[in-house]
């Protein structure tokens, strides 16, 4: 289909308005990881379709008891699930109420079938299924490779229905299909969204982004028309080519089906009239919850449930971010391009910028001079206590500063020639500032970096050598390594290691290495 | 190339470190004698000899000995409160050898600075050992010339663990003002040798002062206790006596005496167990007893001691 073919049924479906009637919802939302023999594993079918049965509860209209949701389930629960909602759709059409039945199905597809793990469901079945669903609407929504098949031939009427009215007071009847690609094309999944580029639009305009008339309701039109052209324009520059989402359409009767109803919802993101642009809505984890293409003029909300979010803007000459972290009540929360940070591009959220985070290290350790003769006549080992402020991500991802600090000492002897040793209590005090640069792996983090440290080290003798006590302060730059174990979402146990330089001049010029390690556990500030 | 020599400069200089952690400096420190490296130990006054209840007499001579190594003593940290001066501050000047102190302010006497000098040296005939030279100078501030007040020489790696000498110019003291009111005249020479078993130190008070005469006392003090002093007092009459004597652990000795007084120049000699209490007394001309012969016992009833005098 071509964009403007798409724009033309979108404008069509808009002519006809919304219907208002009240109607009952069905939905069957199926992800299916495993597509059998000959397919890779789908990264993200399953979270598309979390992420769909989630909203069609929440903003959708269909009730809890009303959705079946099926994760790598099989073939054989999906047509148990579908014979399910059609039974109950039929039900509820016999005690004269509207219905709709809604199948959203994200998983492979091929040689015109939907494969859920070992078992193929032909989409001719799918299809027939469908139409005889005893619901007065049938949407089907397939989000899979080739998946355009589905609603091509066999009598498809992939145009403009509207012309078929029951009635004035009657909503719409029949049948849609919208699948995510044509039937030669490819779905793709994008790691940058954590989700097939098709599901995530669609999603994004389920939320909200699709109400172009910004009336609060987002049509079956809208949503279409914002997932096609969003899809497109994503996949348009992609390695695999781009996607265009197909439809086929067979609605009568007046109005169009309202998908998703935003006015009840009292919380949210409101987009301001002047808003321009697309943003780019992320949970706390970064992952895309919603994206909205805005052009100025229109007010436009996006329904999200409560929490944390982080909303993104790409300025239009690349220049930078805006990035706004906004937590979601039961107010809609204004979205203000002038009240957003301005950040770098590699400062991106989406692609794993969580802001700097600041956490606090604690821990116990030693040190130890290299050099047997440093430690016999200068610095013996010692004992340390050490804490230290670490602000991660804060110059750039995965880079990480600090400030530590560490105090300490022990016992020792010095030994002169020609002398007895002489018993020793050493002290030690240190102060640095670190930029390593960390990486991670699930809940292990590795880190690298450098150091420079002020170091004041003291001894003292006992009274009765009748010897003075020294200090030597100097400046000891250094590298620094380390190993964190995050056990909590704020806690990791920490093992530190640092190497240091220290240039002793008082006697004689030396250069002299030092090793510190100390464990700790390091505490998250902030997630 | 000025711009690397430039960041070399300015990294030596961030780099360098500030402080007065030396271990050099302690081994320098380590060739100034302490207070415990002088001091001249001799077994307290037996106590039924300070009592008088010996039935056969009391050595009288053996219970002037701890009073004299008192004075001597008290001579030492006259001298060891000088040289501890240079143990409060800092080098002000180092080299691989040396160290300098001062000149700094002499907080005991106001009006006077200090300056002292270290150096090391490793003479072959030292079979290895440093050998440490150090001059302790005053003068009042503001004059030219500085006076040496105290020089010494030390071999070994510790004071306690080595050999030296040392003199102290009292008449210096005497001459900037630094001298107390009991601060005697001329000079003190001292040897001491802690390299090996016995301990020995020599003390020579050209002009008396610290309660002691002038003489040229000596100590030797053994690891099992037992040791042998040379010394000299004057009784209250005025009678002179230098002795040399040897005593064990105990304090019980044996002594050979010099006399000198109203009764002439002689000898006498005698033994003492460990409360003072005499044990055998060799004087025909009777100088310990008022002139009246008063010998008695034989050297046998002597106890053993390490450096017997007979």
């Amino acid at each position: 289909m071509s964009l403007p073919r798409a724009a033309l049924l979108a404008a069509a479906l808009l002519a006809a308005g919304p219907a208002a009637a009240e109607i009952r919802r069905f939905a069957l939302v199926a992800g299916e990881r495993d597509g059998g023999g000959g397919t890779v594993l789908l990264r993200y079918a399953e979270r598309d379709a979390r992420r769909m049965h989630e909203i069609l509860t929440r903003v959708g209209g269909v009730r809890p008891e009303d959705a079946r949701l099926l994760l790598s389930a099989g073939a054989g629960a999906f047509r148990r699930a579908l014979d399910e909602l059609s039974a109950a759709a039929g039900a509820a059409r016999e005690r004269g109420e509207r219905t709709l039945l809604l199948v959203y199905y994200s998983g492979h597809a091929k040689d015109g079938a939907l494969r859920l793990g070992g078992g193929r469901l032909p989409m001719d079945e799918v299809r027939a299924a469908l139409e005889r669903a005893p619901a007065d609407v049938r949407i089907g929504l397939f989000d899979s490779c080739r998946s355009g098949a589905i609603a091509r031939a066999k009598g498809a009427r992939p145009a403009p229905a509207f012309d078929v009215r029951t009635g004035e007071d009657a909503g719409p009847t029949g049948l849609v299909l919208i699948a995510s690609s044509a039937a030669d094309e490819d779905s793709q999944e994008s790691d940058a969204i954590g989700a097939s580029w098709f599901t995530h639009h669609l999603a994004s305009g389920l939320l909200g982004g699709a109400d172009a008339s910004g009336d609060g309701r987002v049509t079956l039109a809208e949503a279409y028309a914002y997932a096609y052209a969003r899809t497109v324009g994503s996949t348009a520059s992609s390695a695999g080519g781009v996607q265009h989402p197909v439809f086929l359409y067979d609605l009568g009767g007046t109005g169009d089906v309202v998908l998703a109803d935003l006015a009840p919802l009292s919380g949210g993101l409101a987009f301001a009239a002047s808003a321009e642009g697309v943003y780019v809505v992320l949970d706390r984890a970064g992952r895309a919850v919603a994206e909205v293409a805005k052009a100025a003029g229109a007010e436009r909300r996006v329904a999200l449930p409560a929490g944390r979010y982080q909303v993104k803007k790409r300025l239009p000459d690349d220049s930078g971010l805006l990035v706004a972290r906004v937590d979601v009540d039961r107010l809609p929360v204004a979205v203000d391009d002038a009240r957003m940070d301005r950040v770098a591009l590699e400062r991106d959220p989406q692609k794993g910028w969580r802001g700097s985070r600041v956490a606090l290290l604690a821990g116990a350790g030693g040190q130890r001079f290299f050099s047997r003769a440093a430690r016999d006549g200068l610095f013996p080992p010692a004992t340390l206590l050490g804490a230290e402020l670490a602000v991660r991500d804060d110059l750039g991802r995965g880079l990480a500063w600090g400030l530590d600090f560490a105090l300490g000492g022990g016992q020792g002897e010095l030994r002169l020639p020609d002398a007895d040793p002489i018993p020793v209590t050493f002290a030690e005090v240190a102060g640095g500032a670190s930029l390593w640069k960390d990486w991670r792996r699930g809940p292990l983090t590795l880190s690298g970096g450098v150091r420079v440290a002020f170091t004041w080290l003291g001894r003292s003798f006992p009274p009765a050598e009748n010897l003075p006590s020294q200090y030597f302060f100097t400046v000891t730059p250094g590298l620094t390594a380390a190993a964190s174990w995050r056990f909590t979402r704020r806690l990791s146990a920490v093992a530190r290691a640092r190497l240091s330089y220290l240039f002793y001049n008082v006697d004689e010029d030396r250069s002299l290495g030092f090793a510190e390690a100390l464990v700790g556990v390091e505490y998250a500030l902030s997630d | 190339m000025r711009s690397l020599t430039r960041g070399a400069l300015a990294a030596a200089i961030a780099l360098a470190g500030c402080g007065n952690y030396s271990t050099e400096d302690l081994r320098f420190l380590a060739a100034l004698p302490q207070r415990e490296d002088l001091r001249v130990e001799v077994p307290s006054e037996g106590t039924a000899g300070a009592l008088g209840v010996c039935l056969s007499g009391t050595a009288d001579v053996w219970l002037w000995a701890k009073p004299t190594s008192d004075g001597l003593n008290a001579a030492v940290g006259f001298l060891v409160s000088l040289v501890d001066a240079v143990r409060r501050i800092p080098p002000t000047w180092r080299t691989e050898d040396a160290r300098g102190w001062g000149p700094f302010d002499d907080e005991r006497h106001p009006g006077n600075e200090l300056r002292i000098v270290i150096v090391r040296r490793y003479p072959p005939a030292s079979g290895g050992e440093p050998v440490h030279d150090y001059v302790f100078q005053a003068r009042t501030k503001g004059t030219l010339p500085f006076f040496s007040i105290l020089g010494g020489t030390f071999q070994g790696g510790s004071a306690s663990r080595g050999s030296g000498g040392l003199v102290l110019d009292f008449e210096a003291l005497w001459a900037l003002g630094m001298n107390e009111a009991d601060t005697p005249h001329g000079s003190m020479q001292v040897l001491y040798d802690r390299a090996s078993d016995p301990v020995t130190i020599a003390l020579q008070i050209a002009q008396g002062g610290f309660g002691v005469v002038p003489f040229a006392y000596g100590f030797a003090g053994y690891a099992g206790g037992g040791g042998a002093f040379g010394y000299a007092f004057r009784d209250l009459p005025g009678n002179r006596y230098e002795v040399t004597a040897g005593y064990d652990a105990a304090g019980a000795g044996r002594a050979q005496v010099s006399f000198t007084g109203a009764m002439g120049s002689g000898g006498f000699r005698l033994c003492w167990d460990a409360g003072a209490c005499l044990l055998f007394l060799d004087d025909p001309n009777g100088y310990s007893c008022g002139g009246a012969a008063c010998s008695f016992g034989t050297v046998a009833d002597c106890p053993a001691v390490p450096a017997p005098p007979f």
